[in-house]
């Protein structure tokens, strides 16, 4: 027995104090220290930089308006699909996972293939109206504003659709049969009650704009427009800067707070307010559009049409233009681009066998662990579950961003003889740590289903703890291992935030690649990319949603 | 509190059909028509599929009839929405307002209607006294017992002074005790305020203590409509026989007819049966006995000759399996004071109580 708790708990603990608890440490350490020494330089350093404030601000200025908007979209629209007669709804639910399983990074260079300085858009404008400036510039804070609150209103969509289909229709019909009109009811009953969720949804959103790198550094740094994961990731690469790494330390201390301090306000908020309304049968009464049911039914489709096909379009046509800056034509319209990626370009095969190796590695080595976690979570009592679980939790939690600094300050130098800084290992850590809370989540509710009358069992038959968890358990659960491993494996496949500051040569990820290219200025061989690497997450997505489904199932 | 005088509610002909994702419709009611008289309380019995609860539904406008007619007074329903309708809903979840207080969510209705606030505390204050909750006023329904939650959702249907009081399977998820507690309660209220009530459940026990008339529905239709009594004693078809309480039926044949009724022959005896109790009967017919109308007697005595097989203690009852002629009848008696006990094997007379018994004829049911 103690042999075996030791073989179960030393790779746990290893992973967990070697790629969650020490890199944390070494960042906060960092940011109160400078050659070693305690000091509180750089947090002076930070707060006394007008520069920095103003970029607090910029985070805090996008993230808020983002929020305001994909939340009132992701909210209106739920509203929309699950209780009025809007036509078209089956679609509508479809169409409406589209901008969820876009990699935020791809979206934006989707959007400035469409509304760019050079996009459609603003080609169209500037040839219809003869006028020399763009109709749009969405360089800056507005044009990081519109990208993120579209490429993140799914969650509160989701999460506000999901109260309302959760909430016993019996409430509503008792406010109509006590008097209240179809728009009173809405008012006194049904808002009320999703208010938690909208709540929880824009901060799903505040949250995921705060820690978003892609768009902001792909639509703010030509206009020299920083935000705080873009500032921490512009602070990492100035190398002649004394003590960057110190600073950018300090810098992610500053949005883990920022975060952290949103997320302790809507604790305190919304803490007793969350209803149980998971009772619900039957139909929720419908309220009828009436005459409006065509006009909004449009409505919703030109939304759709213009927030998530024309980009997609855009940076198809991108990927298919074969010579840039050309009128636009039939003839100007060939394979080209991807003939060159594919052919000419032998990084980018590197590249994707990278991401798909690291992929599945990582999601092989969180499934393993999760079984471990799960175990202790749900099977034992040892003192300090709570601590475990927010290890594992935490880098998932806190901005990638921050992660990968985190992991930069720990593996810098050779720890205990193992060099993993310019390594592929080093990604693979980070996206073992990021990405393990996605495969425990599983597994842990799995291993809730599995009764312990059934280990036992097995036990009193004479098998031994590890035989009756290789016997019993692991057949039972098995199912829940395969979900939690393509939860884990999907996000890390076009992952940009990590991989962008850990790459090296050799070691690129398709994500890294893309964004290298764009930086580079090669449109046409990005936009290609891009288009790969959205086929890689609409495929893995699917390939992950009908796994799942067809497991529910059964 | 008081209330205006009742109302008289009449349905005619309704029918209503859900849509199936595949196009197919199914009937949930077909052909529906009954008469509440004003005051009244109407049961709708029938187990789960019978359309009792689209019925209900369909009155308080939630739901819309394909076809027929809604009449309270004589004036149509159909084309209002639910919120003009005046109807009292109490449903069997109670669907409390979970984020209002017990006396906003008793306040509700008043407040949608611009009640001034004087007048919407008194109303208040009185459904809760007359329901007894003064003391909670001021919590929130999640703090409350089921009991004290489905008096809430009365109270809150009833400070509207309803037209109707429509009630959907209000004491289903209730505990035993306190089912039969609320069950009296809720009987003495409704003659109190003397509102017309419609009630559906599946309870038959429920049914029977609580209505002035019962509609014993199925598939959609109405197979019976009278009061506890004459559903119980005379059933008019075998559906509502076999549904309400439990029944022997006997295969038998008219053999004779006065003018007072009808011989007819079963278990090798002869029974004469009253005209009320034998609509229509004749040839072979089905003799329905219900278990408590039969009497155990010493072997040798009685009407009928037969053996224990099975006997079933129940405390205040005992169930006996009695075979007579190859036919099986179940007996069930309050338990007896006899002094011999009675045990499997025994040879036993059996007195009928011939004025019970009721007879329909042998058809199939459809």
């Amino acid at each position: 027995m103690p042999i075996l708790r030791l073989l179960l708990g030393l790779p746990l603990g290893l992973v967990l104090v070697g790629a969650v608890a020490y890199p944390s440490l070494i960042l906060v350490w960092h940011a109160f220290t400078r050659d070693g020494r305690p000091t509180l330089a750089n947090l002076a350093a930070v707060l006394h930089d007008a520069d920095i404030w103003r970029v607090l601000w910029n985070s805090v200025h996008v993230s808020v308006w983002a929020t305001l908007l994909g939340g009132a979209v992701g909210t209106g629209l739920a509203f929309l699909v699950a209780r009025t007669d809007l036509p078209g709804q089956r679609i509508f639910r479809t169409a409406l996972m589209v901008p969820y399983l876009i990699p935020p990074f791809i979206a934006a260079l989707a959007w400035l293939a469409l509304a760019g300085p050079v996009g459609f858009v603003n080609q169209l404008w500037m040839a219809v109206t003869g006028a020399e400036e763009p109709l749009f510039r969405i360089y800056g804070a507005r044009g990081i504003i519109l990208v993120l609150a579209l490429a993140h209103y799914p969650l509160a969509y989701f999460t506000v659709l999901a109260s309302l289909e959760r909430m016993d229709p019996a409430l509503e019909e008792a406010a109509r049969s006590s008097g209240a009109s179809p728009a009173r009811t809405a008012r006194d009953v049904t808002l009320p009650l999703v208010a938690p969720a909208i709540g929880a949804g824009a901060i799903l959103v505040f949250l995921r704009c705060m820690e978003n790198f892609g768009i902001p550094a792909i639509l703010g740094f030509p206009a020299k427009y920083f935000v705080l994961t873009t500032k921490i990731y512009a602070t990492i690469l100035d190398f002649d800067r004394a003590h960057n790494l110190g600073l950018a330390a300090t810098l992610s201390l500053l949005l883990v707070a920022v975060a952290g301090g949103v997320l302790a306000l809507q604790r305190r908020i919304l803490g007793g307010r969350a209803y149980g309304l998971t009772r619900a049968v039957g139909q929720p009464p419908i309220f009828s559009l009436g005459q409006w049911r065509r006009t909004v039914g449009i409505a919703v489709t030109v939304f759709l049409l213009a927030t998530s096909v024309a980009p997609l379009l855009a940076i198809l046509l991108t990927a298919l233009t074969r010579a840039y800056g050309m009128p636009f034509g039939w003839s100007n319209l060939g394979l080209q681009n991807f003939h060159t990626l594919f052919f000419k370009v032998p990084v980018v095969w590197r590249a994707m066998r990278n991401s798909l190796v690291l992929a599945a590695s990582a999601a092989t080595f969180a499934v393993v662990l999760a079984i471990l976690i799960a175990y202790v979570q749900v099977r034992t009592r040892v003192r300090g579950k709570g601590f475990l679980e927010a290890l594992v939790i935490l880098p998932f939690a806190v901005p990638g961003t921050v992660v990968a600094l985190a992991m930069i300050l720990a593996f810098l130098r050779p720890l205990l003889g193992l060099s993993l800084y310019n390594t592929i290992w080093i990604i693979l850590v980070a996206y073992v740590a990021r990405f393990l809370t996605l495969a425990v989540k599983p597994v842990a509710a799995a291993f809730t289903q599995v009764h312990t009358s059934l280990e036992e069992a097995a036990r009193s038959s004479g098998a031994s703890l590890s035989r009756s968890l290789r016997d019993i358990t692991i057949p039972l659960i098995r199912s829940a291992l395969v979900s939690g491993w393509f939860l884990a494996a999907v996000p890390a496949i076009t992952e940009l935030t990590l991989s962008v500051l850990l790459w090296s040569a050799g070691n690129e990820t398709i994500g890294v690649m893309v964004f290298n290219m764009h930086e580079e200025g090669k449109v046409l061989l990005s936009s290609a990319l891009a288009i790969v690497v959205m086929a890689v997450a609409l495929t893995s997505n699917l390939l992950l949603r009908r796994l799942t489904s067809g497991l529910a199932e059964a | 509190m008081s209330t205006g005088t009742a109302k008289a509610l009449e349905l005619r002909g309704l029918r209503k059909a859900y849509r199936l994702p595949g196009g197919r419709s199914v009937p949930a009611v077909r052909d529906f028509s009954l008469r509440v008289e004003p005051g009244e309380f109407v049961t709708l019995l029938g187990p789960s599929g019978s359309g009792k609860t689209t019925v209900l539904r369909t009155l308080a406008g939630l739901e819309e009839p394909d076809a027929g007619e809604i009449l309270l007074d004589g004036v149509p329903l159909t084309p209002l929405p639910p919120h003009q309708r005046h109807i009292g809903l109490v449903f069997q979840n109670y669907a409390l307002f979970p984020h209002l207080t017990v006396f906003e969510n008793v306040a509700y209705s008043l407040r949608i209607r611009r009640t001034p606030d004087v007048r919407i505390r008194d109303e208040v204050e009185a459904a809760l006294k007359t329901l007894g909750l003064e003391e909670l006023a001021s919590r929130l329904p999640g703090q409350l017992s089921g009991g004290q939650q489905q008096r809430v959702a009365l109270a809150r249907a009833l400070v509207m002074h309803p037209d109707l009081l429509l009630f959907d399977e209000p004491l289903s998820n209730l505990d035993a005790k306190l089912r039969f507690q609320v069950r009296s309660e809720l009987r003495r209220l409704q003659k109190r305020l003397g509102i017309t009530a419609l009630y559906v459940t599946h309870d038959q026990a429920e049914a029977m203590s609580l209505s002035d008339r019962i509609a014993v529905m199925r598939d959609g239709r109405v197979e019976q409509v009278g009061t506890p009594e004459a559903i119980y004693a005379r059933p008019a078809t075998l559906f509502v026989a076999d549904f309400i309480g439990r029944v022997n039926i006997l295969p038998g044949r008219v053999v004779d007819r006065g003018g007072s009724g009808v011989t007819v022959e079963a278990l090798d005896r002869r029974w004469n049966v009253a005209a009320d109790r034998c609509p229509g009967a004749a040839g072979e017919v089905l003799v329905l006995l219900r278990p408590e109308a039969v009497g155990l007697t010493e072997a040798g005595q009685g009407d009928l000759a037969g053996t224990v097989e099975e006997l079933e203690y129940r405390g205040d009852q005992t169930e006996y399996r009695i075979q007579i002629g190859g036919v099986h009848v179940v007996v069930v008696e309050s338990s007896p004071r006899r002094t011999r006990r009675i045990v499997e094997g025994d040879r036993v007379g059996l007195r009928v109580f011939e004025d019970t018994l009721h007879i329909l004829p042998a058809q199939r049911e459809g």
